[in-house]
């Protein structure tokens, strides 16, 4: 390539991947829009434990009573359904009733999931994936076992 | 800390700049890291990003990261424009407009933080983005017109620098050399200096909210003042007017310092 062409690809190279990055961001899907609706648990595991901490050789999926342990105190605590309204109100239910009503943001460059209680306390869920059909959330656990406990949910109808 | 440009500065201008940007850099990275949950200083993390999205192919991260790394490297770009494009005999006044652009970003984004911030994603993206150009904006400046001995906003290579220079410091033949023993207390303070600003930020961010973004720049003020009053008759040097003090100074010595480049040459022997 001649030197002189040099800063004039640059340009070009540049202003051809800002545009782009710039259309994704006006025409695609933005994250909020991805979350709306009801989500149901579907399953509850150890996605990177501590194995001085926790059997491995049982498997790392989560029982009742230890979920239980693991959500004492968490807002996401005996939940089995999400939903995740337009104004940022997620609602929690078990067995068809309300449990709590949270405050749910995005944060970061849209994979940090923030809720937030009445009392503004705060709980932060990485969002790893997001699909139409299913959603995995992240958090790390201190309790019982060291490790990244990874929550499943299924869509069950749109917002 | 700013005025003096590349081979003509010192150890001690560079320790001040590095120490006081470093300890800013870290504030501002840990509080973007509290209040909206990613970093903005260090850019290695933002590429790693970039790259585990592009292979998950979620376009809307990939785009968003890449603007934010673009930005930070606009950053970069304009402090390196405007120190090698500006007028060299208004030297100070060069090195002080990057600086003065990262303060209106940092006030822009507790301004808007503290009276505006709904905490929506979008409002999230835009503000990291402003916060991810002024870093730029900063390493750009220091690293530019430090001749790339002061580089404040990440760690990664003056970690790798620190450890060359240390395992030098192992032979006798090295460790003699003043140059390397100043740099090693260069790297070393430019480093603590970061995690001491880091730390301030992690016990008063909670507290004060996206207020502390006006005391990073209030902090970055300060470098414009130290060098506005140690320095600010220098800003007449474009008009060819030697500044009182050297021109003082020749009277004494019995020497002719009208002209503005003997005049600052005369300035940076000074100190």
């Amino acid at each position: 390539m001649k030197r002189d062409l040099l800063p004039l690809v640059s340009i070009l190279a540049f202003t051809g991947l800002v545009s782009a990055s710039v259309g994704v961001l006006i025409t695609g899907k933005r994250p909020e829009a991805q979350l709306l609706g009801q989500w149901e648990e579907v399953s509850w595991t150890y996605e990177k434990v501590d194995p001085t901490s926790v059997d491995v050789s049982t498997g790392v999926s989560i029982g009742e009573e230890l979920r239980n342990e693991i959500t004492k105190g968490l807002v996401i605590h005996e939940s089995e359904m999400w939903r995740f309204e337009p104004g940022a109100a997620l609602v929690l239910q078990k067995n068809g009733e309300r449990n709590d009503t949270l405050q749910w943001k995005l944060k970061g460059y849209g994979r940090m999931l923030e809720l937030v209680y009445g009392d503004q306390h705060q709980e932060v869920y990485k969002v790893r994936e997001v699909k139409d059909d299913e959603m995995v959330l992240q958090f790390n656990n201190d309790m019982i076992a060291r490790g990244v406990v990874r929550i499943v949910l299924k869509r069950v109808d749109n917002a | 800390m700013l005025r003096r440009f590349n081979e003509h500065r010192s150890m001690g201008d560079n320790l001040k700049l590095g120490m006081l940007s470093a300890f800013a850099a870290g504030m501002t990275n840990v509080a973007a890291l509290v209040l909206f949950f990613s970093f903005v200083s260090n850019i290695t993390g933002h590429f790693a990003i970039l790259a585990e999205e592009i292979s998950n192919g979620n376009w809307y991260q990939v785009a968003v990261v890449f603007l934010w790394i673009f930005l930070f490297l606009a950053g970069s770009f304009v402090s390196n424009f405007i120190v090698i494009h500006g007028d060299k005999r208004q030297r100070l006044l060069n090195h002080a407009l990057p600086i003065g652009m990262e303060i209106m970003c940092l006030l822009a984004v507790g301004w808007y933080g503290h009276f505006h911030y709904r905490e929506t994603l979008m409002e999230t993206e835009f503000l990291l983005a402003v916060l991810l150009f002024a870093m730029g904006l900063q390493n750009g400046l220091t690293a530019s017109i430090s001749n790339f001995a002061v580089k404040t906003t990440h760690l990664t290579g003056l970690t790798t620098d620190l450890a060359i220079h240390l395992s030098m410091a192992t032979k006798q033949y090295w460790r003699e050399k003043p140059e390397v023993r100043q740099k090693i207390v260069l790297l070393a303070s430019i480093a603590s200096a970061y995690v001491a600003g880091g730390v301030v930020a992690g016990s008063i961010t909670s507290m004060f909210q996206y207020k502390v973004f006006f005391f990073i720049a209030a902090l970055l003020g300060s470098v414009l003042l130290y060098d506005l009053a140690r320095y600010g008759l220098t800003f007449r040097m474009a008009s060819g007017a030697a500044p009182r003090r050297i021109r003082d100074e020749g009277q004494r010595e019995g020497t002719v310092l009208s002209d503005p480049r003997i005049a600052m040459a005369r300035l940076e022997e000074l100190g």
